[in-house]
């Protein structure tokens, strides 16, 4: 039958057991230390050299341009401490008595006189606790990397969740037992918890027309273009679509900061509305097949986590996107001598497009550390300016959005 | 020491690792079911350890510290083939001990009772270690390993009665060899 006097009744046999490790174990230990600390140090090569070609291309076609709008600044050295989420928040459990390093004889009568040690709940905000792991936290994580301990916890949050919800308490029931003596093993967060991706964006313009009278005239409305004598319909529609790399820093558990770099095309279509002005759609205003604008984009912004549940997580986010303007492609009707059709050619052009993108977010996290991201939302653009041969429409809204793999480091 | 090792100083490293590396296997023995399982557990702990050193807050032995380091790192090893949940009901090939006198522990050899251990189903040697070595209680142990308390006492109660059952048969079997001998 068993009874209490079993726990703990090896313990006396064990305590001063020692086994003899392997010749290699050693090495191994250190080639696992080394592994880490080059990793992190590729990481922050890698983004600085990212960071390093952004500034370099802005600063190429922006040489004559003094305003920065849009241009936020980035504060590499920002040490953020990550505040976790805490099951129980007012509390961490410390210590104020140590006794040895081996395992202490346990009988019965030693527990029912209780134990020499005492334990404490002190509220976090002391010093030093304000954002602190819970050691439980730490050991738990199936993982090497301190950073990913937030992540891990979240996401095996189904399986422990019986020990996350006693966590503390546990803490302190487990080191008031004098079998091990009990520490101090609360875990300050070092923060720097980056994700980076890669997708694609698509986005249509909404109302992005125009009306051309019969002297070539550009009006935005119909009721200009009958000021102006009537004229005919011709639309243009234009749509961006493109290639991103996404950057993003976990400030905590819910909220990022993200950034990135995007290269978008943009096409422009002709849209006919009325039979008689077929002259005039190919005159020398219209004079274009195709027609398309280049750009890199540097998004700014903040995405906020505000439903997480398993691997599902849902929020919501803002940026600010700052869009440079490089070549455009024209593939003209006809020549000055009006022979044609002609093949397209490319020209370095220059421009700056400033868009507020609001949206929201929908992830699913294969594992750990991929993930699936579709982020639908809008673009509105107050400042656009390109200098481009045709003088299109200027861009104003948008809907579309991207979806992309985003990985977790 | 523990400062030079919070610089990576490799050679201070080296040194708390030669001075604690005996204790800490030891432990990752009793969880482990073979050497080369114990000194991943322990590769893993001591990696753990030295990234987390900075977190020592001196207020403590060191060794106790470190201790608790490889026991939840061997934890960890248990919820990665969360074996405990399939282990079956039958206990192949061992019946129900006769004696359910403790003693029968005392007199064994250490390494010998160590062999006995880790022969046990992972779950089985988990909460053995848990209960019978470290000294946690049933509902630290549910907490721990996310089982009832129930599960926790059956699974000792039949762990114990395995190893008691295992070093019967060998005393029978040993004493078989003596008698066959003396023939």
């Amino acid at each position: 039958m068993q009874n209490d006097s079993q726990k703990g009744m090896l313990g006396s046999r064990f305590e001063n057991f020692n086994a003899e490790p392997s010749p290699g174990l050693w090495d191994s230990i250190s080639s696992g230390l080394d592994e880490k600390k080059k990793r992190r140090g590729i990481i922050w090569w890698w983004l600085g050299s990212g960071i390093a070609a952004i500034g370099l291309i802005a600063a190429s076609i922006y040489s004559g341009q003094t305003s920065s709008a849009g241009l936020a600044k980035w504060n590499s050295t920002h040490e953020s401490k990550i505040k976790r989420e805490q099951l129980h928040p007012n509390f961490t459990a410390s210590h104020s008595l140590i006794e040895t390093d081996s395992l202490v004889n346990i009988t019965n009568n030693q527990l029912n006189s209780g134990s020499s040690e005492t334990t404490h709940l002190q509220p976090q905000k002391q010093k030093d606790t304000q954002d602190i792991i819970p050691i439980e936290d730490v050991l738990r994580a199936n993982l090497d990397r301190e950073e990913e301990v937030i992540k891990a916890t979240q996401l095996k949050r189904v399986n422990l969740k019986k020990l996350e919800i006693a966590a503390p308490q546990l803490i302190a029931l487990i080191e008031s037992k004098s079998t091990l003596p009990p520490v101090d093993l609360t875990v300050k967060n070092k923060c720097h918890h980056w994700e980076i991706g890669f997708g694609l964006s698509s986005w249509q313009g909404v109302g992005s027309f125009g009306y051309k009278s019969f002297n070539e005239i550009l009006v935005d409305s119909a009721a200009a273009l009958d000021l102006m004598g009537g004229g005919s319909n011709v639309y243009t529609t234009n749509r961006p679509i493109g290639l991103a790399f996404h950057l993003g820093y976990h400030l905590n558990d819910r909220l990022r900061l993200v950034s990135g770099l995007s290269v978008e095309s943009t096409q422009f279509k002709k849209v006919k509305n009325d039979a008689i002005s077929a002259d005039f759609f190919e005159s020398t205003a219209g004079n274009f097949q195709s027609f398309s604008t280049y750009s890199i984009g540097v998004p700014i912004g903040v995405n906020y986590d505000f439903f997480k549940r398993n691997r599902l997580r849902f929020g919501v986010g803002l940026n600010l996107i700052n869009e440079f303007v490089f070549a455009e492609r024209i593939k003209p009707l006809y020549d000055a001598n009006f022979v044609g059709p002609m093949s397209a050619n490319n020209n370095f052009i220059t421009g700056y497009n400033l868009g507020i993108n609001p949206n929201l977010h929908v992830s699913y996290h294969l594992s750990e550390k991929i993930k699936i991201q579709a982020t639908p939302g809008l673009r509105w653009y107050p400042i656009s300016q390109a200098a481009t041969t045709y003088d299109l429409p200027q861009r104003k809204f948008y809907w579309g959005g991207s979806v992309a793999m985003i990985w977790q480091l | 020491m523990v400062a030079a090792c919070i610089d990576q100083n490799r050679q201070a490293q080296h040194t708390l690792y030669l001075r604690f590396v005996g204790m800490m296997k030891g432990i990752c023995l009793r969880y482990a079911a073979s050497e080369m399982e114990a000194e991943d557990i322990l590769q893993e702990a001591f990696i753990q350890a030295f990234k987390n050193l900075h977190t020592y807050s001196n207020k403590g032995a060191l060794g106790g510290w470190l201790r608790k380091i490889t026991v939840h790192k061997a934890l960890e090893q248990y919820r990665k083939n969360k074996s405990i949940h399939r282990i079956k009901e039958e206990v192949i090939g061992f019946s129900a001990a006769t004696s359910s006198d403790d003693s029968v522990f005392d007199q064994l050899a250490l390494e010998d009772l160590l062999v006995k251990i880790q022969s046990l189903p992972v779950g089985y040697r988990t909460i053995f270690n848990l209960y019978a070595i470290e000294g946690y209680t049933h509902v630290e142990i549910a907490e721990l390993l996310g089982v009832s308390e129930g599960t926790s006492k059956s699974q000792f109660s039949r762990a114990r009665q395995q190893l008691i059952a295992l070093i019967e048969e060998e005393k029978v079997n040993e004493n078989k060899r003596i008698a066959y001998a003396k023939r």
